[in-house]
């Protein structure tokens, strides 16, 4: 993800609460994109919405693939 | 794709809530990378930042361009000028006070005193030497406290 990859740490209880706010974000803008594109009769609207919700699906996929990296490094444990 | 009339709402307001959330998101974004601890997931909502903050501006360019967003009327030139002339003029009172307060002469080099934070003084990285630092975010950061030489 970054050349600093060797520095990547545990998530914090706050990192974590805004990684599932973010997804749920992407997840509604998607829908959003979705459902305006199933009512506009403009194809300029309707193609404008297709890329839009292929940009949100790619943030999604970048946060959950975050959450998956940061799966083994969570202390198994709940740390003082 | 419906006909018009059988639409839920007109295609403007429907991308106007769109335009809306991806202004809230960038919002969001950007506390999330301010507040991270991580370099990864720091750099994870930088980059999103940027991504969602493009993505805001395709959308309003499309709406205006489509005349779905009324841009509000310019404003005059005079107005501008009278603008540019209190900045110019706070510019001047703070660079004045910026060099007083830097001038101070227990952090003054000139005066041949290598003075360093083990002595007890506090010091701020003020001095060319001083003007970048090590920092995860890149190997060298802009340092806002560097007096121009």
């Amino acid at each position: 993800m970054t050349h600093f990859g060797g520095q990547m740490q545990p998530l914090t209880s706050k990192e974590l609460e805004y990684v599932v706010d973010c997804l749920t974000n992407e997840d509604l803008l998607l829908k959003q994109c979705a459902a305006a594109a199933s009512q506009t009769s403009n194809q300029a609207v309707y193609q404008f919405l297709a890329q839009e919700a292929n940009a949100h699906q790619q943030h999604y996929n970048m946060l959950h693939e975050s959450l998956q990296q940061h799966v083994q490094l969570a202390p198994a444990q709940p740390q003082g | 794709m419906p006909h018009k009339s059988q639409q839920f709402l007109p295609d403007k307001d429907l991308l106007y809530t769109i335009l809306a959330d991806l202004k809230r998101t960038v919002s969001e974004y950007t506390t999330a990378a301010t507040e991270a601890n991580c370099v990864a997931v720091r750099q994870l909502f930088t980059d999103l930042t940027n991504r969602t903050l493009t993505l805001q501006g395709n959308l309003y360019y499309f709406m205006s361009q489509h005349n779905m967003y009324e841009t509000p009327s310019p404003v005059q030139q005079k107005e501008v000028q009278k603008q540019l002339q209190s900045s110019q003029k706070m510019l001047q009172q703070t660079s004045q006070l910026v060099k007083q307060k830097f001038a101070h002469p227990a952090h003054s080099q000139q005066h041949g005193q290598q003075q360093h934070a083990s002595q007890g003084h506090h010091q701020e990285p003020i001095h060319g030497h001083h003007a970048a630092y090590y920092s995860p975010y890149g190997a060298h950061v802009y340092n806002p406290y560097q007096v121009q030489q």
